[in-house]
């Protein structure tokens, strides 16, 4: 089917990552969906919003990835930076959860920064080691 | 946070996107699989919401990298492997998002219902 194939080449404009994560997963999402459709006009409708959806998807992926290796460059790599941003989305969420005297939400949120944190400190180890060899 | 609207009261107190919203609210029952979460937002959503592959799959990433939703393997199918389910934290922000929402619906039918007096 030509609208299969086309949507297959228009997944390879995703960044390599991302592919390989999810784009087995999304040909047979969009395989079984493209089965369910009943009628031309339905269809007609179903290919175009995919394959629009892949194209700014895939857009969208770029951007973040380039935004994400823009502090490998001049700062701590991506791996360190993205359990930095963790880490630091978890604090401002406590802080907001005490502010709203949701102290549930709180102290979850306090578990997982201390697994976070155990993860950044691991990761920053590594890069440490790593420096030192 | 990525998936959220812009606000003007810090970057944990804004909404979720409905694309975001829909997702958890799908994945607070059982675990679900890529396809079975596209069906399941269409009928969520009344039909309303058809959800492209491009856009779900993008909403699951940033969901996964905040550590909303976790990925695991389901040993009992054999079509669709990689399924999806919500996180604790992911579960209590969908707690206090809906809690927001109430209060939102609740503050908006009292004043309807002033207006009409």
């Amino acid at each position: 089917m030509i609208v299969a194939r086309v949507y297959r080449v228009l997944l390879r404009l995703y960044p390599a990552e991302h592919r390989q994560v999810f784009g087995t997963e999304m040909i047979g999402v969009f395989e079984r969906a493209a089965a369910d459709q009943r009628g031309l006009v339905t269809y007609v409708r179903f290919a175009v919003s995919e394959l629009w959806g892949v194209i700014r998807g895939a857009a969208a992926e770029r951007m973040h990835t380039r935004r994400a290796a823009v502090p490998a460059a001049s700062g701590p790599p991506a791996d360190l930076a993205a359990a930095e941003q963790r880490v630091t989305a978890l604090v401002n969420r406590t802080i907001h959860a005490i502010a709203h005297h949701d102290f549930e939400t709180a102290r979850l949120c306090s578990r997982e920064e201390i697994v976070e944190r155990e993860k950044l400190r691991v990761l920053q180890e590594g890069y440490r080691t790593g420096d030192s060899q | 946070m990525r998936h959220v609207a812009k606000g003007h009261d810090g970057p944990d107190t804004r909404p979720l996107s409905e694309a975001v919203l829909l997702i958890l609210v799908s994945l607070a029952d059982e675990p679900r699989h890529g396809y079975a979460l596209m069906k399941d937002i269409e009928m969520l959503s009344n039909g309303r919401v058809r959800m492209s592959t491009g856009t779900l799959y993008g909403a699951l990433r940033r969901l996964l990298e905040d550590g909303w939703i976790e990925r695991f393997e389901q040993e009992d199918t054999s079509r669709d492997k990689q399924a999806y389910r919500l996180t604790a934290v992911g579960r209590r922000l969908l707690e206090s998002e809906v809690e927001r929402m109430k209060q939102l619906t609740r503050a908006a039918s009292a004043r309807l219902r002033t207006s009409e007096v």
